[in-house]
């Protein structure tokens, strides 16, 4: 619990300083953004829509430090302003639009990779030297080794576009979200394969090397010898006490893949163009819409920092030894 | 005896390794049998395949490892002709094995019930994890406890509740307490005997020790490079050994010459070459109420003339090692002076070139102490071109010289070596040389010979003993083996939970043990001390009954 605590308390200074530095980093550049989109107005408006344009961007002349303590009462309330190109909604509302959809290709690419790659390297490593073992880690290093929207443009080429096998984008069909039901949630994950299916691909190679590694460390370890001594089936002697064990570097890796794979989600996002989080990025950054830009730095940051949390937590129920302090 | 059926026969077994150039033998026609009951002993050094019979009982050989040929059988099971099945069916009900190391026996992210549970879960046992850990001596409230939380002794002792879980008729101890300290080594070898009696299973000790096997084996067997060259009743080898190996392997244990009396050095030199005072380490320090969770050194004030030999013997834990690291510069100290030839030790991480390296350490693990990606002569270069004063020096005649010293002649054959190649004994040889290239005052060597097989154990002690004549250089000998320490000390400290609780000249205080700690040690030691004024031998037994 003490760990858990320390954690917790770790993860809450690093997102303080996450919106520290996204509030301090636009400001120390010379002509900082919302006074470049006053300035491209200020000879169509008159005097009064100047200065209500003003106000909507908090624009004023308060000490930095004044319009600090403002932006972090404004996040703690989860106001973000309003939007350039969206004007005038709240950039929350255009987040929110997009966050599940990120979310649910986020958690479905990095869970299938993890528990894909887990399973092929724990499968390489039991029958170390066989075919599979030959065969899997170099072609997974090699399809690792593609950028994300380059095997994410090559995969749409062949399957939405050239074979039509998947939709040429979206996450859906219908105009607006599908209703909760099978067809609905059918409809949903048919249009989540091809984006998802890039991911893992991408990035499966590492969880198959790094579980395979672990695998081969372990099964060389006493434990394992006297598991089979004792007389257990290979079945149970595999699963309760070698992956059982080697899948904890796996768990840690899974904090710091979390981060990797956000950033390359964005990018197949826009290949796809799924409506998640990059695609709203994209839209933010050719349209320079400021407050969407920072905005959607600061969730992207608070996300991994949430995920790694969650996985710190999860690491303490896998790991007795974390537990009481020592080093695993 | 009512039942025939030997608890282990091995007839004729041969044990291959598949290299490159073919099969490489290791286990060579042994035959033996274990009668229900017996305690037989398998002595030998590293590498001559003992332990590679004992994965072969329960069919636990890997590849490279094959089985040649020759026939096993636990109480009558053919265990090399069954198929996989019926081999996984009687592993643990027949024969069950404890290996060496207690740190990684046991599975680190389940608890010690969930493991002898699953033991259990086989069915046939007839007690609960509480009373299998009950048999053993350990707190049932434990039963919840992760490995980690145990100390060394009790993960071993689950180890063989867990062995004896579903009472077989064999149990196969492989080195059980090479990891362990003497005290620990004997509470377990008396448990051991006492469930042996009670259960009247049959073990297999496999081990170096001979000493330890006269204590607790009812009958020996040892063997050389695969084969077994002699099987005799304990009595009998104690009394006579048939083969010459047998013979060297038994005066390569150390002992301890009482007819020559100790040497009494004055006790206040004008200048030691070691000296601490009031000094203290401890760990975990709470900044706020300024308590440790450990104090691992604990008001330590210590005296080491010039010349001479100290023995810092205790159990692990006691504080020794961080004594020594402390010494050398390796570990700063919480609290307390020390002084090592007129100076404070500097911390590595701010040695200068100029810097006097009074002190150096000699490590305890030979493998891991030379980087195997670089020759001895560069081990030996770097050494000497960053002593101090190196400049006046003519490096390779300085290496050469250095090895000439530890024995490795001629040096010009070793300078192109990599570790890989030496043996055991040669490599802590190159540790010596360069624990020497500094010209120190004092040698700090942690358990030198504790990772080395017994027959070179006292070459590398007589080797210490002479560079201190030649060189006189003062030794800090840390260890935990008494009789090492008496045969090689001029003085012995006793260290107990990170002071020192009784000091003197060596053989004094083997045979007049003050301290309550001290006389523990000295009990534990397996064989005895072979003290001359009559002193009983056999310590287990004794405790035992």
């Amino acid at each position: 619990m003490l760990y858990i605590a320390k954690r917790l308390a770790f993860y809450l200074l690093a997102a303080f300083v996450a919106i520290t530095v996204n509030f301090f980093l636009p400001r120390l550049t010379p002509g900082d953004p919302a006074s470049t989109i006053v300035a491209t107005y200020s000879t169509t408006l008159n005097e009064a829509s100047l200065n209500a344009l003003k106000a909507a961007y908090g624009l004023t002349n308060e000490p930095l430090w004044s319009q600090y303590v403002t932006y972090l009462g404004n996040i703690l309330h989860g106001d973000f302003g309003r939007s350039l190109s969206n004007f005038p909604a709240p950039v929350t509302a255009i987040i929110s639009a997009g966050f599940g959809w990120s979310i649910l290709l986020g958690l479905t690419s990095v869970l299938l990779s993890f528990v894909l790659g887990s399973a092929l390297g724990a499968l390489a490593a039991w029958r170390r030297g066989g075919l599979f073992d030959k065969l899997a880690p170099p072609v997974l290093l090699f399809l690792g080794s593609f950028p994300y929207f380059f095997l994410a443009l090559l995969l749409f080429y062949l399957f939405c576009f050239k074979l039509q096998w998947f939709p040429m984008g979206n996450a859906y069909s219908s105009v607006n979200p599908p209703p909760f039901t099978l067809n609905g949630i059918g409809d949903v994950l048919f249009h989540l394969i091809a984006p998802a299916f890039t991911i893992v691909l991408v990035s499966l190679g590492p969880w198959t090397l790094n579980m395979r590694n672990a695998m081969i460390g372990v099964l060389s370890e006493d434990y394992l010898t006297l598991a089979e001594a004792k007389g257990l089936k290979p079945r149970r002697v595999l699963f309760s006490h070698a992956v059982r064990t080697a899948l904890l570097p796996n768990v840690t890796a899974l904090g710091a893949a979390i981060g990797g794979v956000f950033s390359g989600q964005l990018l197949t996002e826009i290949v796809f163009t799924y409506p998640g989080l990059g695609y709203s990025l994209m839209r933010a950054v050719s349209s320079v819409d400021y407050p969407l830009m920072q905005a959607l730095f600061l969730i992207i940051t608070l996300s991994v920092l949430v995920a790694n949390f969650v996985v710190d937590t999860v690491y303490v129920l896998l790991d007795p030894r974390v537990r009481t302090g020592q080093e695993a | 005896m009512p039942d025939i059926t030997p608890a282990l026969e091995i007839v004729d077994l041969s044990v291959g390794y598949a290299g490159e150039t073919g099969m490489v033998p290791a286990v060579d026609g042994v035959s033996f049998s274990i009668a229900p009951g017996e305690f037989m002993g398998l002595a030998g050094e590293s590498g001559c395949g003992k332990s590679t019979i004992a994965q072969s009982i329960l069919r636990l050989l890997r590849a490279p490892g094959i089985i040649t040929g020759g026939d096993i059988r636990i109480a009558g099971h053919d265990m090399l002709t069954s198929d996989e099945a019926k081999v996984r069916e009687l592993r643990w009900r027949t024969a069950s094995i404890v290996l060496q190391n207690s740190l990684t026996s046991l599975n680190p992210v389940k608890t010690i019930k969930w493991q002898l549970q699953e033991v259990l879960d086989r069915g046939g046992g007839s007690k609960s994890p509480a009373e299998l850990l009950q048999m053993v001596d350990i707190d049932p409230r434990r039963l919840n406890a992760f490995p980690h939380e145990l100390s060394g002794g009790q993960r071993q002792r689950v180890v063989i509740a867990m062995a004896l879980a579903l009472s077989p008729q064999l149990v196969i101890l492989d080195e059980p307490t090479t990891a362990l300290d003497v005290i620990v080594q004997q509470e377990i070898f008396v448990t051991v005997k006492a469930l042996q009696q009670q259960m009247g299973f049959a073990v297999l000790l496999i081990t170096h020790d001979l000493p330890l096997l006269f204590d607790v084996a009812d009958r020996i067997a040892v063997m050389k490079d695969g084969k077994i060259v002699e099987t005799a009743t304990v009595e009998a080898f104690r009394r006579h050994q048939e083969h010459p190996y047998s013979r060297t392997l038994l005066s390569a244990t150390p002992r301890i010459d009482f007819a020559t009396p100790d040497v009494i050095r004055p006790k206040d030199v004008a200048h030691p070459v070691l000296e601490t005072a009031h000094l203290v380490k401890a760990y975990g320090t709470n900044p706020l109420t300024g308590r440790s969770m450990l104090m691992a050194i604990n008001d330590v004030s210590f005296r080491l003339a010039p010349r001479e030999i100290v023995a810092l013997v205790g159990a692990s834990g006691s504080g020794k090692s961080t004594f020594g690291r402390m010494v050398t510069g390796l570990t700063r100290p919480s609290s307390g002076d020390i002084i090592v030839d007129g100076h404070t030790p500097v911390p590595v991480s701010r040695r200068r070139k100029s810097t006097p390296r009074a002190a150096q350490m000699v490590f305890q693990d030979v493998y891991g102490s030379l980087n195997p990606l670089h020759t001895i002569g560069h081990h030996l270069r770097r050494a000497v071109i960053s002593a101090p004063h190196a400049q006046k020096v003519d490096v390779e005649a300085r290496v050469a010289s250095l090895l000439t010293e530890v024995g490795l002649t001629p040096p010009a054959s070793y300078l192109d070596r990599r570790p890989h190649e030496l043996s055991g004994g040669q490599r802590q040889r190159v540790g010596l040389a360069r624990a020497l290239a500094a010209s120190p005052k004092l040698l700090v060597a942690d358990e030198p010979v504790s990772m080395l097989d017994v027959s070179i154990r006292r070459d590398i002690l007589n080797l210490i003993a002479r560079l201190r004549d030649e060189q006189g250089v003062a030794v800090l000998y840390i260890t935990h083996d008494m009789v090492s320490a008496g045969y090689i000390a001029d003085r012995i400290a006793v260290m107990h939970r990170g002071q020192i609780v009784e000091e003197g000249p060596a053989k004094a205080i083997l045979m007049h043990p003050q301290h309550e700690y001290t006389r523990r040690l000295i009990a534990a030691v397996p064989g005895g001390l072979g003290l001359p004024d009559g002193h009983t031998d056999n310590h287990l037994t004794e405790a035992t009954t």
